[in-house]
This record gives structure tokens, sequence and C-alpha cells, in this order.
């Protein structure tokens, strides 16, 4: 840990001569470690997609030159070249940066912890320093939290951190439906007691669990779940070595924040609150967020981020009559209507075309006739005469053939071509994909499915199961977070294409979700296992298929568990308690789709943890998650010991990745060889927390 | 702690400071200014006014080549992007002009000194030539503005003696040195456009060879920049337009003390007051006529942009309208303390008190070419009850703030604020359900304004466009001619 | 340079009893020739063009000689066009133009001969050089005027176009060649704006804008509509109406006399009016070479043959076009009813018209 500047208040005095230390630094997590923007940010990272026609990464700068930041540090996960380029590329990196200097840190990280530790390496940073998030739209002036922060810090050392909240009534658009966070703080010290996160749906938790003492020790605290989280933390260095400290903590208010709550005894760490009660800040965090605050940034509650106020190089916006904000040569036809929408230069839009409060990119080409309302499209997207557009998202270069109707929730992915007379239907997304024997068996209207062959698209429609419908986009009330939506991104996109040859993708897609669907609705096992079967029977899909899928919703769920901070609903436990909780509760679904119990070779079995040691490939501490599950199949006995071991003996499971991620499991292989010879049993996992 | 003080928000403070400093190079003070005026940390006619003319100064002080076309394409340059990136604050074009406009009245005397130098030493000439005394007297700077419009005629004639160079010197025309061509010039400014029909080929006359492209170029022109680049600059140009552009800084910073100073002539004993916003200028001007008269001030809150200020204000505690945290001065004594009764009132109570008021003063963001004014929201109905009322209203505004340009599209000069001041975006059921405005400014038309009182005096709204003419050229009016990328 | 007239007037002096120098030519001839032939010549264009040449036709003379010849000229032409007042523009122009000419010259000379202390010439040497010089420069480049003026409407379609916003609706009357320019150039620009034309009904012959050859009132209306343009013909009776829908009036003007009033065709006073009372901002577009030093309180002080009001107890079929030749059917439109007008130099207040005159005559 970087040594601390030990002047205190002294410093005051002469501010010009201590710059270098006196700058205020900015950490900007550009990515998310989430995949809620998902299908998009196959493409492209989430902090470069547009939100009305500014990258979203803009914003967040905008609002820390706003604060003041001297020194910004630009955290990058995926797509980390094409954030770097567009820094090198726009106004912050020139010389007339408002800030002194503005690293691009490209990692490996997986998840915040990751990066925080690994920032901690880096030792950058040198003072008390901002962290936010990427996608952090805000015109608050933080200046008085900073003083706050300073003042407590003076007072004590452990004050490490102040989160800025921003107070909102209940119902707010911004404010995500699927958990609400819930602050415990005592309002006299402005300190945070407590963090809790609640679900709305089934399975979350709708219990605060305080400890007593909380009530007995403080004189006054508040309960409050009316404020908006945006992720605005003003933090110390020792933050940093928190993060370091504790090699869990993986999410930021999950495990870091209730982390150190927790630790308050043992380390008299103290996290503050600022609640800001004017002044907007919000943040893009799922496609929800994304609508709400479009809409908000059009209705300038984040003035002076306007459109109007051209924030980036090059913009041109005015705003003009009927609330329409165009940018240089935009052509309008003469009965075309435009009402509350903002428009880029250089696009056109024909005649008797009704434009309503969207958002139209750069260089687009539309129609006659065309109806467009609520919806985002994005730069050069072509749409032809007399298409409907409802609250969609339509990416760059696209294009919708003539007399296409895409409904309210469509996701348009970058580069797709929608042949004349298609319709998208509520909440599906259609993209361009490479793959082309994959066909959409559901729910595919006749045209589309022309439109399949000819334009080498690829159609899904996961909301033909209506356990699907939280993968609506905008207008789904369900949740921030779409869980399918992530498998869909493995599934689909992550995994290896010469592995996946062959698989009925639909089935896969539509049988995880479902299953998980039913996981989180607590649903019994043969509830499941009923649906599941007659899914499979209807689409005549193989049992490794199925074991595919079941393996596959477990992990999310999981995953959900412990990083409850993307809300599937139920509160943050540990990876331990989230493998037993599951696999417990399921044990039947995995019984029933193994059938070797009595062979030799245990061929299904060694397929299993095949697939979960795939599967756990792409997550967050992945071999620990490994781990525990090989640790717990083999405790409850669903996969026998045999089965583990010809696991581990299989070549397939050995090469290049897969052999990284099971490296943590192999004490317990040698636990398991050698408690073969001596009977004996053992407490491992207790190194392993 | 490390971090304490480093930080502070950036506003004018930090950037008149940065400007300054010689370690930050131009191109980048101009981004600074350029990103502070788009975050509107920088907002409000004075403060973009000031913030303008240090940048200007910054940027004439920069320019390595003592050519003044280029010095008055590079100060061209800069004011157009600042224009293009806050063109609501009409201010800083204003400045924009002005600077430009000292630049060129300083080539021309220096033109002019190069020429009489054959028969006197021209330099010492230089503290004679009245153009310091611009900012202070109205008259002065009139008669002087207007000489060195001067005719089309002349400037014909000059091009004419540029390109001919063996004829510099005796035959030259003459402009300002001459006071007995007084008469003539004087009469000269507009003269231009309906002699401009006839005139200029005249300077062609001696060549009858004369090309037709050679008629293009207008009148106005004849100063261009390329005829100015042939002439190199005295060394102390420079110097002489850094000088200049000071004089628009002290302007600004005294332009609401002097307009104060005509408030006895307007306020009167047991008058009653009405005015609105918590402009400074109101308030000096205010307070200086409490110096010597009881009367009472009737103020309308502004709500909701502006009542918190005018609530402070009516209390003695002004923080300025928009034009927050320029000057800091916390002069303020209260109107109440200097005798002055105060009522405040909310903004929809104006009308019904109309009929008992006797004046109505109101402060302004910035007053346009044909005498309509964009004022604080609120004002339009202020002035329209007036009139019903028949009760004058006189409007205070810098010179500063008169800008040359015709308001075309009264939208685009029209700012829409944050939502929030008028429902809290808490209140989520609302923010969704309903649509919000807050529009900042109101535009007043000419015909409800009765008297305009700047730092010159008091002018009726018909006489506003000789005060444009006076301060700027004509040939800068049109920032946009300039290409900038 | 003008190619004369095709015809050579006969020598006839006319019988006017201001005539105190015969003319060479029959000036008035020369100026209706002018207009006849260019279709897009304003009226002070064609009276300053009629007296350049006139001087081409004249021996140069003393300074004075020429200027009576003009002065005679002039009262001719002022006396034989029944609608004197926009020619008028013209001749004043010419006339100070050359009047202030001399001065500023000699005194120029004067200055010279001081500062450089050397040609002691005397003042009317001086002048008689520089009359010369002046007469041979406006022989030589009456084209050129002729194509300033031209110039001078197009400047004034560009300021005046930004009136005309995205979806506002616009309403016009007459045939003026710069409301056309103006309406052509934002519809080019690719503004979306919609037209609304006052036609006259009632056809005024020699009415509204000078030099146009019989041409139709709809020309302007056919001209926009073909460049997709919508325009709404309304009789003048609908204006009232009309005007609800309306964002703003745009004229031309024959005349812009001294205290900013316009003389223009008949209606305009009355459009004028209308759409101060409806709140509508009144807009002229005027060439600054149609400035000219009149001073009417209303339309009865225009020097004008004008046609009276014709009271009459018994019927009478109504008049034709072509009939009442030698009286115009202007009007004339008060200062206060005017928002602005455009000229080439910028968008102008009423008030500032006075000065610019002021400054030409003193």
């Amino acid at each position: 840990m970087p040594p601390k500047n030990p002047k205190g208040a002294k410093a005051k005095q002469n501010p010009q001569e201590d710059q270098r230390e006196d700058s205020l630094q900015a950490v900007v997590l550009a990515d998310s470690f989430e995949t809620r923007f998902a299908p998009f940010t196959f493409d492209r990272p989430r902090c470069l997609l547009p939100l009305v026609n500014t990258p979203l990464i803009e914003y967040t700068l905008e609002f820390l030159a706003n604060a003041g930041v001297q020194e910004v540090f630009v955290y990058c996960g995926s797509h980390a070249d094409q954030v770097e380029e567009y820094i090198n590329d726009s106004k912050w990196t020139s010389k007339s940066s408002p800030f002194r200097a503005l690293k691009v840190l490209k990692s490996t990280a997986t998840s915040v912890g990751e990066a925080m530790r690994n920032l901690d390496n880096l030792d950058l940073i040198t003072g008390d320093f901002l962290l936010v998030s990427g996608d952090v739209i805000s015109n608050m002036n933080l200046e008085p939290a900073l003083v706050k922060h300073r003042a407590r810090r003076e007072k004590s050392k452990d004050a490490i951190m102040t989160m800025v909240l921003r107070e909102t009534g209940v119902g707010h658009r911004t404010k995500s439906k699927g958990s609400r966070p819930v602050f415990v703080i005592d309002p006299v010290a402005e300190r945070c007691l407590h963090y809790e996160e609640m679900g709305h749906r089934r399975g979350g938790s709708r219990y605060v669990s305080l400890d007593p003492e909380l009530l007995t020790s403080h004189g006054e605290i508040e309960v409050r779940d009316d404020l908006i989280d945006c992720r605005i933390d003003i933090c110390a260095v020792d933050v940093l070595a928190q993060w370091s400290d504790n090699f869990d903590f993986q999410s930021l208010r999950k495990s870091f924040l209730r982390g150190v709550l927790k630790d308050y005894e043992t380390y008299g760490k103290t996290i503050h609150t600022y609640v800001v009660t004017d002044q907007y800040a919000a943040r893009v965090k799922s496609l929800r967020a994304y609508d709400a605050v479009s809409k908000d940034v059009l209705g300038r509650w984040a003035y002076p981020i306007c459109p109007d106020s051209n924030l980036v190089r090059g913009q041109s916006y005015r705003l003009g009559a009927g609330k329409v904000y165009k940018e240089d040569r935009v052509m309008l036809g003469r009965t075309t209507d435009v009402k509350r929408s903002v428009i880029g230069s250089d696009t056109r839009i024909g005649d008797g075309s009704t434009i309503t409060g969207s958002t139209v990119g750069r260089g687009c080409n539309i129609g006659k006739n065309v109806t467009i309302d609520g919806a985002y499209i994005w730069d050069d997207v072509v749409v032809e005469d007399g298409s409907i557009i409802r609250q969609a998202i339509i990416a760059s270069r696209s294009s919708i053939g003539k007399g296409c109707k895409i409904e309210h929730g469509a996701l348009i992915m970058f580069g797709a071509h929608l042949t004349q007379d298609s319709s998208v239907s509520a909440n599906s997304w259609i993209t361009r994909d490479d793959n082309k024997d994959h066909n959409s068996n559901q729910d595919s209207d006749d045209s589309d499915a022309s439109s399949v062959g000819s334009s080498r698209l690829i159609y899904q429609s996961p909301s033909a199961s209506s356990s699907l419908s939280s993968i609506s986009t905008l207008a789904s009330s369900e949740d921030d977070l779409e869980p399918p939506r992530d498998m869909l991104r493995r599934s689909s996109f992550r995994s290896d294409p010469s592995d996946d040859a062959g698989e009925n993708r639909d089935f896969h897609v539509e049988a995880t979700a479902s299953i998980l669907d039913g996981l989180q609705k607590n649903d019994l096992s043969d509830t499941i296992m009923l649906e599941l079967n007659g899914y499979r029977m209807s689409t005549n899909a193989s049992q490794h298929e199925v074991r595919k899928a079941v393996v596959a919703a477990f992990m999310k769920r999981i995953s959900n568990l412990i990083c409850g901070d993307n809300a599937s609903g139920s509160g943050s436990m540990s990876m331990r308690e989230a493998v037993k909780e599951v696999f417990t509760r399921y044990r039947a679904l995995i019984e029933r789709t193994t059938f070797d119990k009595d062979a030799e070779g245990k061929v299904d079995q060694v397929d299993f943890l095949m697939l979960v040691q795939k599967e756990v490939l792409w997550r967050p501490n992945g071999d620990q998650l490994l781990l525990f599950v090989a640790k717990e199949v083999y405790d409850m006995d669903i996969i026998e010991e045999d089965g583990v071991l010809q696991w581990w003996d299989d070549p397939r499971s050995q090469e290049g990745e897969m052999g990284k991620v099971r490296e943590l499991t192999e004490q317990f292989i040698t636990f398991l060889k050698e408690a073969e010879e001596d009977e004996e049993s053992e407490e491992e996992d207790d190194d392993e927390d | 702690m490390p971090a304490a003080t480093g930080v502070t928000a950036p506003s004018l403070t930090t950037f008149t400071r940065s400007v300054r400093s010689k370690g930050i190079s131009v191109e980048s003070s101009t981004d600074n200014l350029i990103s502070l005026l788009k975050r509107r940390q920088i907002r409000g006619s004075q403060a973009c006014a000031i913030a303008t003319a240090y940048l200007l100064r910054r940027v004439v002080e920069s320019v390595k080549v003592t050519d003044v076309g280029r010095l008055i394409e590079r100060v061209q340059q800069v004011g157009q992007r600042l224009v293009s990136a806050q063109p609501r604050e009409l201010a800083i074009g204003n400045i924009v002009r002005r600077v430009l406009g000292v630049i060129r009245e300083e080539a021309e005397e220096d033109r002019e000194g190069e020429t009489s130098g054959y028969s006197d030493a021209g330099t010492d000439s230089r503290p004679h030539t009245p153009r310091n005394q611009d900012v202070r007297s109205p008259e002065h700077s009139t008669i002087l503005s207007r000489s060195f419009t001067s005719s089309p005629l002349r400037h014909g004639e000059k091009d004419e003696q540029v390109e001919a160079p063996g004829q510099w010197g005796p035959q030259r025309p003459p402009l300002l040195t001459s006071h007995a061509s007084y008469a003539v010039t004087n009469t000269a400014p507009t003269v231009t456009s309906m002699f401009s029909l006839l005139s200029q080929p005249i300077s062609n006359f001696p060549s009858p060879t004369t090309s037709p492209g050679s008629q293009s170029p207008g009148i106005h022109q004849s100063l261009s920049s390329q005829t100015l680049s042939n002439i190199t600059a005295a060394k102390d140009l420079k110097a002489e337009v850094v000088e200049g552009i000071q004089e628009i800084l002290e302007e600004l910073t005294q332009a609401d003390d002097q307009i104060a100073g005509y408030a006895l002539e307007h306020i009167h004993s047991n008058e009653v007051i009405l005015t609105h916003t918590s402009s400074v200028t109101v308030q000096k001007f205010l307070l200086k006529a409490a110096t010597k008269r009881k009367f009472t001030v009737i103020h309308a809150e502004a709500y909701p942009n502006n009542h918190e200020a005018t609530h402070a204000a009516a209390v003695g505690n002004v923080r300025g309208d928009f034009d927050e945290d320029i000057g800091a001065e916390k002069f303020q004594k209260a109107l109440t303390a200097a005798g002055v009764t105060v009522v405040l009132i909310p903004d929809s109570a104006v009308f019904a008190l109309m009929s008992r008021i006797n004046k109505v003063i109101l402060g302004t963001h910035v007053v346009l070419a044909n005498g309509g004014l964009v004022a604080a929201a609120g004002a339009k109905a202020i002035a329209k009850a007036a009139k019903v009322h028949a009760t004058p209203v006189v409007v205070l505004s810098g010179v500063y703030k008169l800008s040359p340009v015709y308001p075309f599209d009264m939208d685009s000069l029209m700012e829409n604020g944050d939502p929030s001041k008028v429902i809290g975006y808490d209140d989520g059921g609302f923010v969704d359900k309903v649509k919000i405005e807050n529009p900042l400014f109101d535009y007043v038309p000419v015909e409800l304004v009765n008297l305009y009182i700047t730092n010159l005096g008091g002018h009726a709204p018909s006489y506003l466009h000789c005060i444009i003419d006076d301060h700027y050229r004509p040939e800068d009016i049109d920032l946009d001619k300039v290409d900038v990328y | 340079m003008l190619t004369p007239p095709p015809e050579e007037p006969p020598t006839t002096p006319p019988s006017n009893p201001h005539e105190n120098t015969s003319l060479p030519i029959d000036i008035t001839q020369t100026y209706n020739h002018l207009l006849h032939t260019d279709p897009l010549l304003t009226h002070p264009i064609a009276a300053i063009e009629s007296l350049i040449t006139l001087l081409s036709t004249s021996p140069a003379g003393t300074i004075s000689e020429t200027l009576a010849l003009l002065s005679s000229a002039t009262n001719t032409l002022k006396t034989t066009i029944p609608n004197p007042i926009p020619l008028s523009a013209g001749t004043d122009l010419f006339q100070r133009y050359i009047i202030s000419t001399l001065q500023s010259r000699s005194s120029s000379h004067d200055h010279n001969a001081r500062g450089g202390g050397k040609g002691k010439r005397n003042h009317y040497q001086g002048g008689v050089e520089d009359f010369r010089a002046i007469r041979a420069h406006l022989l030589a480049n009456s084209r050129l005027f002729v194509q300033r003026a031209k110039e001078a409407r197009g400047k004034i379609a560009r300021v005046a176009r930004k009136f005309v916003r995205d979806g506002s609706v616009v309403m016009t009357c007459g045939r003026s060649r710069v409301v056309a320019a103006t309406l052509k150039a934002a519809a080019e620009e690719g503004v979306r704006f919609r037209v609304v034309y006052a036609e006259d009904s009632y056809s005024y012959p020699s009415s509204i804008s000078a030099g146009t050859t019989g041409s139709k009132t709809t020309d302007v209306v056919g001209e926009l509509r073909a460049r997709g343009v919508p325009v709404a013909v309304i009789p003048f009776a609908g204006v009232a109406t009309a005007l609800g829908e309306t964002d703003f009036v745009i004229v031309g003007a024959e005349s812009v006399v001294e205290n900013g009033g316009v003389v223009s065709g008949m209606g305009t006073y009355q459009m004028g009016l209308l759409a101060k009372s409806a709140g509508r901002p009144f807009y002229v577009g005027a060439e600054s070479h149609k400035f000219v030093r009149v001073f009417p309180l209303d339309w009865g002080d225009l020097p004008v043959r004008r046609r009276g009001l014709d009271f009459r107890i018994e019927e009478k079929e109504r008049r034709g076009v072509g009939e009442g030749e030698g009286e115009v059917d202007v009007d004339f439109t008060p200062p206060e009813l005017i928002t602005a007008i455009v000229t080439e130099n910028g968008v102008q207040t009423p008030s500032a018209v006075s000065e610019e005159l002021i400054k030409i005559w003193y």
C-alpha cells in the first residue's frame, strides 16, 4: 500500500506547491463485470454504448471533470482495446483535457474484486480517490461530499469510504426493480451500519436482519430503501488494502460493503454515506435503466448534461421546436413529424414518418411512413419505408427492411438485417450470426424463417416461454438482470463453436432458462424435471444436452446466490453455502440425468463434471466453484468417487484452460485418493474460505 | 488531508487563474473555457464576458507574428469556437467583436502612425488618440467609433494605395489625423451602405482595366485580413491591443457601478419600484438610490430558478442571479438597512400589484439588436403587466450585454433549465407521467421597454442600434463567416 | 456599359415648365425602356441608369453644368412618371454621390496638400479633375451598378431567409422579387415552411413591383410550388382570418421613406394593420437604394398620382386592366406597423432609415 500523505490539514495552506499530492484521483470501472447489456456487449464494451448518441463513458468522465478530478484511471475488462482507442481519440487525452492524467488500465480481471486488488498492486493511487463505474451520469456537485469525507478522515483514519447516494421517492423509473438496496444508516454520524439487498419476487429475501446491538449502540438509525445507489464512492487508499486483505471480496456492495461492515468489530473501519437530495445521479446499469436515463437526459434532468450542451467534440445539437434536438445536416421530409427526440447529423428521414420520444443516431437513413416510438436507434441504421418500431434498441449498422414491425423490448444487434415484412415480437433479439446451421424452430413466423435463410440471420425468440419474460429489456418490470440472457451469451457465443456443433442450441437456451426460472421460484425438482422432460421430448434433445442445460442453470443460480449484486432476488451467500443450497435441493435433477450409477465406466457422471468444469471457465472464481461443486456432489453422493476420479483422469479435463481451472480441486482429489487408502474423513474446505 | 484544497470545482475563478499562468498553453486554455461554458460552470453574461476577455488577452499575447491579419484571424477562430460552445451566451460574441474592433482600430492607427511618421514621430502621438476613452465617455466613443468606421470611399482608396506601394505616404487620404475631416467622416458609417452601390470601383479607376472580379468584395471587407497582412504592425501593436482588452475588462467590472451612477436620476422619493430576480446590477442601482432617497421596492421572487438568491438579496445577501461568483463582492448592505421598504411577492402577484407601482426595473441577460431583451423567465409577464398599466419599464444592462445579433430564431436563444427545480426528481410517479419544462429565459419584445440604462447612460430603445454601431465593426457582426475547422 | 435604347428617341425637348436645360435624350423613355428590357431592374436603378445614359450622351461640361443637366432630367422624370417616389431614391442617391465624392476628394487633396507640404493645387482645379474621374468611372461602370443592385437582393434573401424557420407559416402578398428570392432561398436550403399568399383579386395594373412585365401575380406561387413549398392562395379578404395560422408576414417595398414607413403595393398597409393587431411580426425586405427622402405622414401625403376614391351614383362597369394608366395603386404603411426592415446591410429598425438618409444628405 502506498504511503499516505502525512501532511494532514497543514497542506491546505499552500495548495499550489503540492498540486501533485493534492490532486483528486478517480478510478472508473469501465467494465461492469456483468452481462446485463448483453447481447450488445459482445461487440462493444458497455461504456462505449451510446446513450442519447453519446458514449456512456463520456458522461462519467464529464462528471469527474465537473468534480475537479485530476487523474483518472479507466479500468477495462472486456474490449479493453476499444475503450483505449476511444479514449485516446477523445478530448480527455488531448492537451486541453481537464485531467492531468488519464490512464487506461487493461486487465483480465473478471470481477470488481480482482480489479481492485490489481489496482492495489499497481500502486497508482496516492490519496483519496473516487471510485465510479463507467456508466454514471450525474450533474452532482461533489464538493460538499468531499469536504465531509475529508473532515471525517481527519478525525479518524478508519472512515475509509463515503458512498454518495441519491434520495428518491418510491417507485422511481431509474430504480432497479429487481432488487432494492436497503441501507441502514446512522443519520448523525452519516454512517452506514448495515446493507442488504431485497428482492421483489419470490425467493428474494424480504427481511433485513439487524444486529440488535445496532439498536442499542446508536441513538438513531434509519432504514432506507429510497436511495439510488449510483456507485459513486469516495474512497481512501485504505479501501484498496481492504480489498487486498480479503480475497473473497468480489463485488462492491455485496461483499465489500457487507464485509467491511461485518468486520467493524474487529477492524473498526467505517463506511459513510452522503445522501443527495437535489441534483441528478443515475447509473445505466441495465437496459431498463438505459431507457429511464435516456428519458431523463432528454427531459433535461441532468442539466447541464443535455444533448444541446454538445459535450463531446464534434457534436452540434440544437434544441428546436417540439423539443427536438437536431444536429447539423439533418434532413427531414416535408411531412415528417418529429417530437421530443434527438437526431444525429447526416440522418435523413422520409416523408410521412413519425418519430416520438426516440433517439436516432448519426448517418441513419429512415424511409417514408416509418413510425418510431420511444426507440433507440444508434448510428448508421437503415430503416426502410413503412416500418414500425416501438421501444426497441436498434444497434449500429443494422438495417430494417420495408414494412417490418418491431415490438417493444426488442433488441437488434450490430449489423443485423431484417428482410421485408419481418416482424420481431416483444422482448426478443436479433443478431447477426455466422453459424449458419442454426435455425429457429420456435415462434418465428414464416417471414422470419425466410429471412434466416436469405440473410444469414439467426432469429432467437426466447420469449416463447413465459418464464423468460424477464428477458424483456425496456418494458418489462421484472428485473434488471436477465439471467437467461447470460446463458445465451455463453452458450451461443462463448462456447467453442466446434464443441457446440450439432447441438440443439435452442433447446439449450430454452431449457436452461426454464430450469433457472424453476430454481428461482423454488419449484420442486419434480416440477422442473417434468417440464424439462416434456421439452426434451418435443425437441428430441440428448441426455447430454439436458445435463448441459441443468449444469448451466445450476451455475447461474449459484452465482446469483453469491453475487446477489445482480439481484436475482436473494441475499448473498458464501460460495459454499450457495453450492450446498442448490445441490441439496435439486440433487434429483442431476440424479435423474445420470444413469450410470451401477455401470463401471461412469460416462454420464464424467460428462456432468466435465460440463461443470467447462461452465466455470467463464465464471469469476471458477476454480473455487469447481472445487466446491466437486466436493458437494461427492459428499452428497450424487457422483461417486469413481466418477470423480475418472473425470479427473480424463484427458479432456486436463487441457489448457480446463487444466487451469481445476488446479484448486487437486487437493480435493488428493484427499480423495488418500481417503481411499486411509478411510478417513476430513474437513478440507476450511482453507478454502 | 492531502487532497483537501487542490480540488475545487472549476469556475470562473479557477479559469482566470489558470489562463494567466504561462504554463498552460493557449490552446488548452481555450478548450478549458469551452468545456467550462458547456458544463455551465461559467454562466451569466458578465462571467462569460470576463472569461472571454481574459482568454482573448492571452491569445493576443501569445500570437507570435505581429501581423495584424493573422492576429484578427486568430481571434476570430478562437471567438468562433467560444461562441459555438455556448451560443446562448451572447456576451461572448460581444466581447470577441469588441476585441476584433480594438485590433482593427489599433491597426488603422498604426498605419496612420506610419504614414504620419513621414512628417513627425508617430509614436508620441499615440497618447493623444482618444481610443481609451471609448469605455468611459459615451460622447467620445460615439465620435470615435464613427470616425474609425470611416467612409467606404476611403477604404477603397486605401486598397488602391496598398496595391501600388509606390504611392504610399503623401497621397494617403486623411483618416483620423485631421480634425478638419471630422465633419465628413462623422457622417460616414452608414453612408457606407447606401453609397456602396455606386462607390467602390472608384478605387480602381486609375487603372481602367479593372477586371469585373474586383468588384466583389464588399466595402466592409476592405480592411480584409489580406490587406492587413501586408502591413506588419508596429512592435507595440500587441501591447496596445492588450491594453485595449484590459480596458474592456475594466469596463466589465465597472459597468454595474457606472449604471448605478444613474440611479438618482431615475428613482425618486416615495416611489414604488418593482424588480425581479437578484440581479447584482439592479441591486447596486437600488442601493445607490437608497443612499439619498426613501422608496419602496417590491421584489418578485423569480421562482423556481432564482428565488433563493432573491430571498437572500432581500435581506442584503446578494449572490448574483446567474452571474454568481463574479467579483465576489460582498459589498452588501441590505436594502432594508439602507432604509428602503422591501416587499417580497410571488411572481403570480405581479399583475395585481402593478397598478400601485411607479416603475419597473429589470436586469437582463442580453439585449438584442432590435432592442428586445432576453431576461430571466418571468420578465415578460412583468413587462406585459406594466404595459397594461402604463407603468414605465426600465432595463439595466451593461453595454457588454448589448449584442448586434438579430433574434431570427428566438427558440435557439432560450435555454431550458433543470426541471428538478420545478418538481423534485424524487417524485418518481410525477416524473414519469408529466413532462416538466423549466425555461430560464424570457424574450421581452422591445415595445414593452421604455428605457434602457447602460453604463453610458439612459437610451430610448430605438436608439440602441446607434450604440451597437458605435461598439461593433460591421465586418465583425457576423462571426459565423469565419471558417474554423 | 449599357447600350443605348435601340430607337434613338426624337430629340423633342419635353415640354416641361421646370426645364431650363434641354436634354439630349428623352429621359422618360429611356427610363421606361430600361425597365421594360430588364424585368429584374428596380426603379431607382433604372433612374440611375437613365442618368448615366444621359451623361454619356451629353458632352462633359463643367461641374455646375452637369449638375444642372442632371437635376433637370430628374425633374422631368419625376413629373412624367406617375409614381416618382422609387425613382427619386435613385436620382437623389446619384446626385448626392457626385456631390459628396467631390467634397470629400477635395478635402482629401486639401489635406494632402497640407500634410505633404507640396503640390499647392487649388481646390477648384482638383475638383475638376476629380469630377472628370468620377464621370469616367460612372460611365464605365453602369453595368456594375445594376449588377450590384441585383446582388443586394441576394444579400437580403440570405439575411431574411433566417426568419423562415422550420415549420413556420409565412404570409406575403405582391410580386416583390426580394420576397420571392428570400422564400426561394429558404426552400433551397431545405427549410420546411408553408406560404400563405394573399392574391389581389382586383388586379392593379402598374402597381406593386416595378418592372414586372405583365407577369401574373401567381408567379411566386408557381415558383415556390415547383420547389415543393406548399402555398395557400387566399383573397385579400381572408388575410385577417389566415393570420391566425401565420407565424409572420414578409413583404417587399417600392420605397422606404424617411420615417421608416414603406410605399408598397396596395394591400400592404392593410396587411400591416392586421398583422399588428394579430401580434404577428411584419417584415419588409428592401434594398437600401430604395430609401428615399420623403416624409409622408399618411397616404395622402404621397407625391404620387393616385387613384382617388371613385364615388358614383350610377352603376359603372368595373375598370379593367390597363385602364387608369398614369395612376398608381400604392399605399403607405407607417413605421409603427413594421417590425423590421431587411436590407442588404442587415436587419434594421424603421427608425434607422432616417439616419441612413441623414448621413448622405448632411
